[in-house]
Formats: structure tokens, C-alpha cells, sequence
């Protein structure tokens, strides 16, 4: 599974895109209202092109390191 | 001659000015004109009889009353703009010039005397009691008296080593972002030392300073495993936790390393910005991935955000530290903001195999980034009414340049107390 943050199109609003972004078969795990960002899980690799929602499309990264 | 003489400076010489004169001081005024081989001026003045130097613009007259002259001084009205008593100059007489020094010298010796008597009276001047780290005097500690006190700190990090005896007793507040793994216990070590260099103060063994904001409340958000390792959503949950507890500042020293060109995140551009919006100021390290001078790397993420403050590291020689990243990515964003002492900072450590004290010397733009953090503390205190977006702009207008090093390595440069 790919963990995916998405920063919401201005205008668009996360209750009225929910259900059609379920219908598309990711997992949303979290929606932040302060910065309109919604993390969500699928098994495809993805990318901005795949949504009409999405400003932009980061895929969750894991290095980031204490830096010393 | 009488008693006093005194001369007497005019605005100007319209005829209606020497009438005035005249009516003021009951004095009859001849002009230099009229002075002659025959008709010298001594002959002529005396207290009702004035002189009037007609290319000097002064009147000469004897025995006036000073206190009319100094009403018509401060009268605007009046055509007299300044007056003084006539001067006595006398030949140079060696025995004379040697009994005024000698005066001279008595006097001179009496100021002595109370300049010593006050310097041994006057209070303690306020200098540090206490020795400190390199990398506080660099940056003006010595000059301040602010504290950060009652401004909160989230150190986005390792978690803290709270049985460390500097941070015993004080009441911090903290979350884990990483599963299985308390935010109040440090097995990397890391986010304690970052901690110490922001919010800590004294050493408890030598005495010695260490720490910026000694009187800010320090917030800790475990984003970093032990392994010193974290992932984007412990670093935004973290984020929009210290957010909703609407604290002040949030330092990060951590960094995702990014390559040539590439552009920085909309994601933590988005974060950064609504950060700022959200009265909270977001500080990041550079990262270290630079091998000097051969091989400097672009900012790291999430530093190289243009809403996010990006802090580079300087050694106490005031050279770019040799793994300093540098802006060389601005085109698309991502340069330096400020720099900061990260190399050889002592700060506190969690007590563990092979130290033998409750402190630890380390380097890195981990070690610079909370120095900016503790910095903007104490500026939050001092200008209360500043929200983040304006201390961010003071911490780069009071940064001092260093000579021959590139706004590229070190943004505006060092950072400095207000004082």
C-alpha cells in the first residue's frame, strides 16, 4: 500500500469529494482542515494526473533523518 | 572707560532695528561710518553712546542693562539675537600661563579624585555572572536579559530525556508521533541536545550557559524513531498538533535530503504557510549533506519550503560549517534564510554508554536550527505584538553578514539579540 497527501484545489471542499474519492478505491485515513490536506492509501501508484481535486500529490516519504 | 562693556550681535540693520535698539537700551548708536582719524570709536561710546560695526552687525556700547539684553535675547521680536561682555586679553606671561596650570592641575586633580570615588561606588554592571558556550556569545547572548520566558518551544525531534537533571521538576508538556515509542524517554539522544540548545540554561556541573530561552516552556513532539528516522506523517501530525495548541515556534532538526533542481513540497509549502497564517513560526535545518567546499547539496526538505525557515551552520572560526547545505536549488525555491553555530555545541544528552556526564558536544544544522528557535523566543518576548511572519522578517534584518562568505551558505547571516 502507498500512503498519499493531497493539498485541496481551492474551492474544493473535502465533504462534498469524500465519497467520490472512496468510489475511486483509496483509503482515506485523515483529513487535516488547517492546512486542507487529505492522506489516503491505495495499492496504485498515483499521481496528481489521476485527480481533478488535487493542487498536488505526494507520496508519504521516510527519510527524513535527524540531521548530525 | 566704565565698568562693563558689551557687545552686542543684531539680526540685522534696518533703520527701524537701530531705533529699537535705541528706545531699548536708551542708547544713542553712530555708525562705523562715521568713524574718522578724528571720531575714534572710544572716544565716542560710553553708556548712552553706541557703535554700531556696520560690516560685523554688532552694537558696542558700555554699561547696559544685562537683564533688558537677555529679555531681548529670547524675544524674537527683538533685533538682538546675542550679547557678551567685552573679554580682557592679555600678552602670554610664562609666570602666569604656569600659575594657571597649576590651577588647572588642582581642579584637574578633584575630577580624578570623584571619578575614582564614583567608579568604586557604582553598582555591579550587569555582565554574565556565567561563562558561555561559543555559540550563544556569537550570537549576542552576553547582551540580553530576555529569556523567552512564557513562550512555548515545540522541539519537533527524537522525544526528551525527561530524568535529565536539567529538565527535572519542570512541567513539559509532549506527544509521540511514533508507535510503540514515548515522547518522554530518549534513546537517540538527539532531541534532547536540541532541546538543551533552545529552552535549556545553566550546566549543572561547571555552571556553564548552554541554552537560549531559559524560561520558555518547553513542548516536545516525538516525530523520529530512536533510530533518529521519521516519515512525512508523523512530521505533519505533529505539526498539526502544535498548531491546534497554538504554539509559538516550532524547530525542526530534521531533513529529507533533495536533489539538484528538484522542487520543493506544496505539501509543506501548504503546512508552512498556514503555519504563518496560524501565528506559528516553523524553523528547519538545512541538512548535511554537503561535503565541503568541493561538493555543496541544495537545502533539504522540508527547509527548502519557502514558508519554512531555513537554517545553515557555522563553526566559532565564523566558517561555513563543511556540511552545510546551500541554496543552490533558488530557482526554485529552496535557499538559505539565516545561519547559525552548529559545530562543537554542547548541549544536554540522555546519560548512556560512554558518557560520563549529563552533556554532549555534536555538530550538524540539528545544533544550528534550535539556536533560532531559542532566538525567536526571545524576540517574541521582547516585541509581544509581533506575530511570526515579523519576527521570521527581524531575525533576517538583525542577522549579521560574514565577511567573505556567500548569501548562498548563509542566507542574511548570523542571527543576533536585539539590544
Amino acid at each position: 500500500m502507498n500512503t498519499y497527501f493531497g493539498v485541496l484545489k481551492d474551492g474544493i471542499y473535502f465533504n462534498k469529494i469524500k465519497k467520490n474519492l472512496t468510489d475511486t478505491g483509496v483509503k482515506i485515513l485523515n483529513y487535516y482542515p488547517k492546512f486542507r490536506i487529505v492522506k489516503f492509501q491505495s495499492e496504485k501508484e498515483l499521481t496528481v494526473a489521476d485527480f481533478d481535486v488535487f493542487l498536488s500529490l505526494e507520496q508519504e516519504k521516510e527519510d527524513f533523518f535527524a540531521e548530525m | 572707560m566704565a565698568g562693563n562693556r558689551y557687545i552686542v550681535l543684531l539680526k540685522d540693520q534696518h533703520k527701524s532695528s537701530i531705533k529699537n535698539v535705541e528706545k531699548e537700551f536708551s542708547v544713542s548708536v553712530t555708525s562705523s561710518e562715521m568713524l574718522s582719524r578724528d571720531k575714534k570709536s572710544f572716544n565716542i561710546i560710553d553708556a548712552q553712546n553706541a557703535v554700531l560695526y556696520k560690516n560685523l552687525g554688532i552694537v558696542v556700547a558700555d554699561d547696559m542693562d544685562e537683564e533688558q539684553l537677555t529679555i531681548s535675547v529670547a524675544d524674537t521680536a527683538s533685533p538682538v539675537i546675542y550679547f557678551e561682555k567685552e573679554r580682557d586679553f592679555f600678552p602670554a606671561d610664562e609666570n602666569l600661563l604656569i600659575q594657571e596650570l597649576k590651577t588647572g592641575i588642582d581642579q584637574l586633580k578633584s575630577k580624578v579624585l570623584e571619578l575614582e570615588t564614583f567608579i568604586q561606588n557604582k553598582p555591579i554592571p550587569q555582565h554574565p555572572v556565567v561563562e558561555m558556550a561559543w555559540g550563544l556569545k556569537a550570537i549576542g547572548m552576553d547582551a540580553t536579559r530576555y529569556t523567552g520566558k512564557g513562550v512555548d518551544i515545540c522541539i519537533l525531534d527524537t522525544g526528551l530525556d525527561t530524568t535529565h537533571p536539567d529538565y527535572s521538576g519542570k512541567t513539559i508538556e509532549g506527544k509521540s508521533f511514533i508507535q510503540g515509542e514515548d515522547w518522554d524517554k530518549d534513546q537517540n539522544g538527539h532531541g534532547t541536545h536540541c532541546a538543551g540548545v533552545a529552552c535549556g540554561n545553566v550546566r549543572n556541573d561547571t555552571g556553564n550557559r548552554y541554552g537560549i530561552a531559559a524560561e520558555s516552556n518547553l513542548k516536545i513532539g516525538k516525530v523520529l524513531s530512536d533510530s533518529g528516522k521519521g516519515t512525512t506523517s508523523s512530521i505533519i501530525d505533529a505539526i498539526d498538533w502544535a498548531i491546534t495548541k497554538k504554539f509559538r515556534i516550532i524547530s525542526m532538526s530534521l531533513a529529507s535530503p533533495v536533489g539538484i533542481n528538484e522542487p520543493p513540497s506544496l505539501l509543506f509549502e501548504t503546512v508552512g504557510k498556514k503555519a504563518l497564517e496560524n501565528n506559528v513560526l516553523i524553523i528547519a535545518a538545512a541538512g548535511n549533506d554537503s561535503n565541503r567546499p568541493s561538493l555543496p547539496r541544495p537545502v533539504s526538505a522540508p527547509a527548502n519550503s519557502v514558508s519554512i525557515m531555513a537554517v545553515a551552520a557555522i563553526d566559532s572560526q565564523m566558517h561555513i560549517a563543511r556540511f552545510s547545505n546551500a541554496g543552490i536549488n533558488a530557482a526554485t525555491g529552496g535557499n538559505i534564510n539565516v545561519c547559525a553555530p552548529g559545530v562543537d555545541i554542547v548541549s544536554t544528552y540522555p546519560r548512556k554508554n560512554g558518557i560520563s556526564n549529563d552533556y554532549k558536544v555534536l555538530s550538524g544544522t540539528s545544533m544550528a536550527t534550535p539556536h533560532v528557535a531559542g532566538l525567536a523566543a526571545l524576540y517574541m518576548e521582547q516585541f509581544p505584538g509581533l506575530n511570526a511572519a515579523e519576527i521570521w522578517t527581524l531575525l533576517e534584518n538583525h542577522a549579521k553578514p560574514i565577511e567573505n562568505l556567500k548569501y548562498r551558505d548563509i542566507g542574511k547571516g548570523l542571527i543576533q539579540t536585539i539590544h
